[in-house]
């Protein structure tokens, strides 16, 4: 009954383009930047056979104590090749107590090699360590993992056409890949809160962290605009919701409340009492919290208008058990975060529409917001499309669209 | 002014342009078959903006095993071997309408690229892609499906040019999901019918293959080929990565 061709590959018919897109020259601005933001990275196609290699750049505690833990609990197929630090000493230490191979010089055929190229230095130093990457070998097949906020400043940010070169950038924004935002995450996702109104930080969620973690609930709009009352930060989306976030910043204690259509969400680590206190009113229809016994983590405690769940702390443990690992919650909670975005390197995640733009952008925005509050400077409504602009300009610039 | 390209092959074709034109998979009387059942089945329920037949009515209908036939397969394993489903229906859309069935309402006049796919991703390469067969007759009143060979890493100016497929019942088309595209507005009285399959790598987000629908219909197949089990997200099947 069907048609069977005799060779399809030859089979292909000519095409004529014969119109043209017929858009107003704003519209097509605003597509290009709208394309410019949405950035579902890609991941790393290859034969798992053969495990990724990985090479380091520093030997600061960030890799000590949260990207060499989380390289060995990773369930994913990876070899670590070789660290390289400014000062030899500081990776030799590290190298010897992890059973790696420290590199003398940054140019080395391990580096050449790498699949994943991990940088964790000062953002000063990201642009010049980029620049020799680049200039000893072909980046064009490797995945850069490289610590939030990317850059420091306007000036090195202008480095960022160098990004481009790589086959993907991934920005390490940890934070909004905590186990207990996953498990918000799925809640919202789901639609267990119907059309989210308002999400508030008290007192979580460091500057740009904290807006990252909050725009990841809502699948990253951008912000419109933002103004401050006292030590609270407005920003709205302009979809209907506000984002809040109360000062002083301290880790996890604090709360976050998501108020939705259909429904509203406490997350309430272990000692904040005013959050227990709200919950205990029946104030929300989701609650999540940390379980303790004898001040040891034992998981997450989600209770939800139908029963109750438990999330185990497998990961969590396996972590804390590696010999060399500072056994602190939040820290523990952060190797969990960087596993989940390392992990976007081989299968889809959030962190795959997580790129060095949105990183980029969560960075200018909060911190514009945070200075027009420190320097006492109008309490406006303050539009941001400059920063969006600024933003985009960078990734296209970067991109080779405007060179 | 005009711009006609001639590719080598349907994947070069999609890589470079977004889209692989080429002579029908399914014939004519094959085609009036399904339309006939398509007909009944439809005709029950009141007309809506869309009508949808989802992959387990197409099975019950058995329409699924004739679409899922050899020189598909022959098709998509030429052009990825690790693909999995996404969309497997039919749907119609109403006629009369001034303004695309889909993103109608956006600033770009529908102009869009799909939001559920991995962008970034390799220049020269398909990570997913979409089969068209129209079902009905398609001039440039009907709807035709329209696109551009505008990749993600290209700018939009007002320089791209852009393609309206048309064409008589059972002309087929592949376009890469990520390439600018739209449904043009149906003005005519009549309903525009496609077949619509969908494919992506293993292994890329899709929370669609695990809808009852796709379970419920991989559980029913008959004596399915591997490649097809591996449409429908079989787990336990091996495949080898594309270099």
């Amino acid at each position: 009954m069907q048609t069977k061709p005799n060779n399809r590959l030859a089979q292909c018919l000519p095409i004529t383009f014969n119109s043209k897109i017929k858009l107003s020259w704003l519209s097509r601005l605003k597509f290009n930047l709208k394309a410019r933001m949405q950035e579902n990275g890609r991941i790393l196609f290859r034969d798992l056979k053969d495990p990724a290699k990985v090479f380091l750049v520093g030997s600061g505690n960030r890799i000590h104590q949260n990207f060499l833990p989380a390289l060995h609990r990773i369930n994913q197929p990876i070899e670590i090749t070789g660290i390289y630090s400014r000062t030899f000493q500081h990776a030799r230490e590290l190298a010897d107590g992890w059973g790696i191979d420290a590199q003398q010089k940054l140019e080395s055929p391990a580096l050449e090699n790498a699949d994943i190229i991990i940088i964790s230095i000062t953002a000063q130093s990201v642009p010049e360590v980029l620049k020799r990457i680049q200039n000893f070998t072909d980046t064009s097949n490797k995945i850069l993992i490289v610590d939030t906020p990317v850059f420091a400043g306007l000036k090195t940010v202008f480095s960022s056409y160098i990004l481009r070169r790589f086959a993907n950038v991934i920005v390490t924004e940890d934070y909004m890949n905590f186990p207990q935002f996953k498990h918000i995450r799925d809640i919202i996702e789901k639609g267990g809160l119907g059309q989210i109104k308002t999400i508030q930080l008290n007192h979580i969620g460091y500057r740009y962290h904290g807006l990252a973690l909050a725009r990841s609930l809502l699948g990253f709009p951008l912000i419109k605009s933002v103004s401050y009352q006292g030590d609270e930060i407005h920003y709205d989306t302009g979809t209907g919701c506000e984002i809040i976030v109360n000062e002083p910043y301290q880790k996890l204690n604090g709360y976050l409340y998501v108020k939705g259509e259909k429904g509203t969400l406490l997350y309430c680590p272990k000692k904040y009492l005013d959050s227990m206190l709200l919950a205990s009113e029946g104030a929300v229809d989701y609650l999540l919290t940390e379980q303790y016994e004898n001040d040891v983590f034992t998981g997450f405690k989600l209770m939800t208008p139908t029963g109750s769940n438990h999330f185990s702390a497998d990961l969590f443990n396996r972590i804390q058990s590696l010999v060399f690992f500072a056994k602190d919650d939040f820290n523990t909670f952060k190797t969990m975060g960087l596993i989940e975005v390392i992990s976007s390197a081989f299968s889809y995640n959030i962190n795959s529409r997580y790129g060095f733009v949105n990183g980029l952008y969560d960075n200018y925005v909060s911190n514009l917001a945070y200075g027009r509050r420190t320097f006492g400077l109008p309490v406006l409504k303050i539009p941001y499309y400059a920063v969006k602009v600024l933003s985009v300009l960078n990734a296209l610039r970067g991109s080779g669209a405007l060179s | 002014m005009n711009i006609e390209v001639h590719p080598n092959s349907v994947y070069e074709s999609l890589t470079q342009y977004g889209v692989a034109l080429f002579p029908p998979l399914y014939n004519e009387q094959c085609i009036q078959q399904w339309n006939d059942k398509l007909d009944r089945f439809l005709d029950n329920g009141e007309a809506k903006k869309r009508n949808y037949v989802s992959v387990d009515q197409l099975q019950e209908l058995g329409i699924l095993d004739l679409i899922l036939n050899e020189n598909l397969q022959e098709l998509i394993d030429s052009l990825m071997n690790d693909a999995v489903l996404y969309h497997c229906h039919i749907y119609d859309i109403e006629g009369e309408q001034t303004k695309p069935h889909i993103h109608g309402d956006n600033s770009f006049e529908g102009w869009h690229r799909d939001v559920e796919c991995l962008y970034a991703a390799e220049k020269d390469k398909v990570h997913h892609f979409s089969l068209f067969v129209y079902l009905t007759d398609v001039d440039s009143d009907n709807g035709p499906f329209e696109i551009s060979p505008l990749s993600t890493f290209e700018m939009l100016n007002r320089k791209v040019p852009s393609i309206k497929i048309k064409g008589g019942c059972g002309t087929c088309f592949l376009f890469d999901r990520t390439f600018l595209h739209r449904a043009t507005a149906n003005k005519s009285s009549i309903r525009r019918r496609v077949l619509k399959l969908s494919f992506q790598n293993k292994g890329l987000f899709n929370e669609r293959i695990l809808l009852p629908e796709f379970v419920k219909t991989k559980e029913r197949l008959v004596n399915p080929s591997v490649g097809v089990l591996r449409w429908f997200g079989e787990e336990s099947v091996e495949v080898s990565y594309a270099d």
